[in-house]
């Protein structure tokens, strides 16, 4: 199939299953308390949009997950390199590491609640806290499976172990780090609205409870659309970030 | 099948290695012997051996795959230490890696995040050399080992034997006393391997390069050293003997294959190195 031929036919897919639920609704095949209808959904959007009352409710969740983000990032890194470069430092977070990826860990949502309140901390720290495994594997995994062979390709040149970390470790980790971006970045967000669902009383996460507990489909739909567009956008910046990054990868 | 003994004898006796008496060799290896301890126990990789190799000599290494030729070039570029014996260039000590050495792998080992020009520039970057110094001299060599005109792409984007060619660039761009190349060749067409095996050629005439090259291709060896090396089959291999080749320099590589002392060398060494080979499978 030709690549121009395709983004129109996801258009056309995307556009079909919301005209067919459109119709469903307005037939009465779907209950429209229960399954709302994209219409009003959009209505809903676009009221939101214009008297702003979506806007505090979408600042506190990127708040949230941006800080969740940045110190998870900062600890992640830290302690893989710290890891990736001290053996028996290595051997004794792995294993740990290793678990808490295996684990959901988002179960922890009400634990960080009940420890840190309803306000933004426990959103952080669950956005924290899924963020900085992932992190860490990234470091920690770029630093172990650094090529041999560039090591000694740059020691033979001479190099010191200054060169070694600006010409083999840190792009090594930086590729590691860059191909998992986009899921660390996910997680982020999914930390802080997970948080902000279980017990909040701002952010785009409360809004998805706000509307389950009140049995407004509509405004339910209006907010995963909302948060579904936030997600996609954030997507293609950082697919845009790592494609250039990662130029010398492509053939 | 001719055994050992049996040597022809328009070609020289193993002798000892080229080192003119009283001169102290560029490369000298007293008895070296490298022992790997794996998870599988030790291996005895390289035996003994003993070689010198004057400054200005053009040495080619043969043997069976696995004999431990890598693993030698490995211990005179100091990145790894013998466990047995000792290593000198002009009589001293081997103890790290030496400016004045230069080491071509067998794989290719470019920096994938580097373009052709910044892996090229990366020697002479390292010893200090100033930004246009660096960039004018990458250029010269990337130019002179045919890849003018891709300074500015990656590795990935460039064929396996355009690879080679850029660490070759890369090796030489640092202008190195002693020339350590593993198979540099290996993966070139034979047009292309033919014009940069003259290039080293006239790169090393006159003596200004000591070369130790390790290679497969029998005809290679003898076309281009003055001596060729044969090691024994692993484990714990030796250098069975040394020969000296014949021919007159400067060689015209084309024609060179032709001539009688050539061709008889060259057949003498596949016979020995099957042998070698016969050897290693028994074991
Ligand atoms: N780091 C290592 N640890 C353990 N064993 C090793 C190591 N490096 C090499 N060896 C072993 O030492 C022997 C010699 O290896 P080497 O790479 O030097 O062979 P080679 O003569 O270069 O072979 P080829 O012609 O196939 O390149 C092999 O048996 C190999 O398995
Ligand atoms: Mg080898």
């Amino acid at each position: 199939m030709s690549g121009r031929l395709l983004p129109v036919l996801r258009a056309a897919l995307l556009f079909g299953l919301l005209a067919a639920w459109e119709w469903a609704a307005r037939s009465g095949a779907l209950d429209v308390r229960t399954f709302s209808a994209p219409t009003a959904a959009g209505r809903l959007v676009l009221e939101q949009l214009r008297s702003g009352s979506v806007v505090p409710h979408f600042l506190a969740t990127l708040q949230a997950a941006g800080w969740g983000l940045v110190l998870g990032f900062l600890a992640g890194a830290a302690l893989g390199w710290l890891a990736g470069t001290v053996r028996w430092f290595g051997r004794l977070v792995e294993p740990v590491m290793l678990v808490l990826n295996a684990i959901p860990r988002v179960v922890l949502a009400p634990v960080f609640i009940l420890w840190l309140g309803i306000g933004i901390a426990s959103k952080v720290a669950l956005s924290f806290f899924l963020v900085v495994v992932l992190v860490f594997f990234a470091v920690y995994g770029g630093l172990r499976e650094v090529n041999p062979a560039l090591v000694d390709r740059v020691q033979s040149l001479g190099g010191s172990r200054w060169d070694l970390l600006r010409e083999v470790q840190v792009p090594s980790v930086l590729a590691w780090v860059f191909s998992s971006l986009r899921v660390t970045v996910g997680f982020a967000f999914t930390g802080a609205v997970v948080g902000e669902f279980i017990a909040s009383s701002r952010g785009l996460g409360y809004l998805l409870n706000l509307a389950q507990n009140t049995y407004n489909a509509t405004l339910l739909m209006a907010t995963v659309a909302q948060i579904l567009a936030t997600v996609l956008v954030l997507f293609a910046a950082l697919e845009w970030v790592e494609r250039r990054a990662t130029r010398w990868k492509q053939g | 099948m001719r055994t050992p003994g049996a040597v022809a004898p328009v070609v020289p006796r193993p002798e000892p290695p080229p080192a003119a008496a009283g001169r102290v060799p560029r490369i000298r290896l007293e008895g070296v012997g490298k022992t790997f301890h794996g998870s599988g126990g030790p291996y005895p990789a390289i035996g003994h051996v003993d070689l010198a190799v004057e400054a200005g000599a053009f040495v080619a290494i043969v043997g069976p795959s696995g004999c431990g030729k890598s693993t030698l070039l490995r211990l005179v570029a100091g990145l790894d230490r013998p466990t047995a014996g000792r290593i000198t260039l002009d009589g001293r000590p081997v103890t790290g890696v030496s400016p004045t050495v230069g080491i071509m792998f067998q794989q290719d080992a470019l920096l994938p995040w580097r373009t052709v020009l910044e892996n090229v520039a990366l020697g002479p970057r390292i010893r200090g050399v100033s930004r246009p110094e660096r960039l004018r001299r990458a250029r010269a060599w990337i130019e002179r080992v045919g890849l003018g005109g891709f300074e500015a792409r990656y590795p990935a984007q460039l064929s396996g034997g355009m690879r080679q060619r850029a660490a070759l660039a890369q090796v030489l761009a640092c202008e190195p006393e002693i020339l350590l190349m593993d198979e540099p060749f290996a993966h070139l067409d034979a047009q292309t391997r033919r014009i940069l095996e003259a290039d080293l050629l006239a790169l090393c005439a006159g003596g200004s390069r000591t070369v130790l090259l390790v290679t497969h291709d029998l005809d290679e060896a003898v076309a281009m050293a003055d001596a060729v090396a044969l090691m024994t089959a692993g484990p714990a291999s030796r250098i069975r003997a040394v020969h000296r080749v014949g021919l007159p320099r400067p060689r015209d590589l084309n024609r060179v294959r032709s001539e009688p002392a050539f061709t008889h060398l060259s057949r003498l060494l596949w016979e020995h190195l099957w042998e070698e080979v016969g050897r290693g499978r028994e074991r």
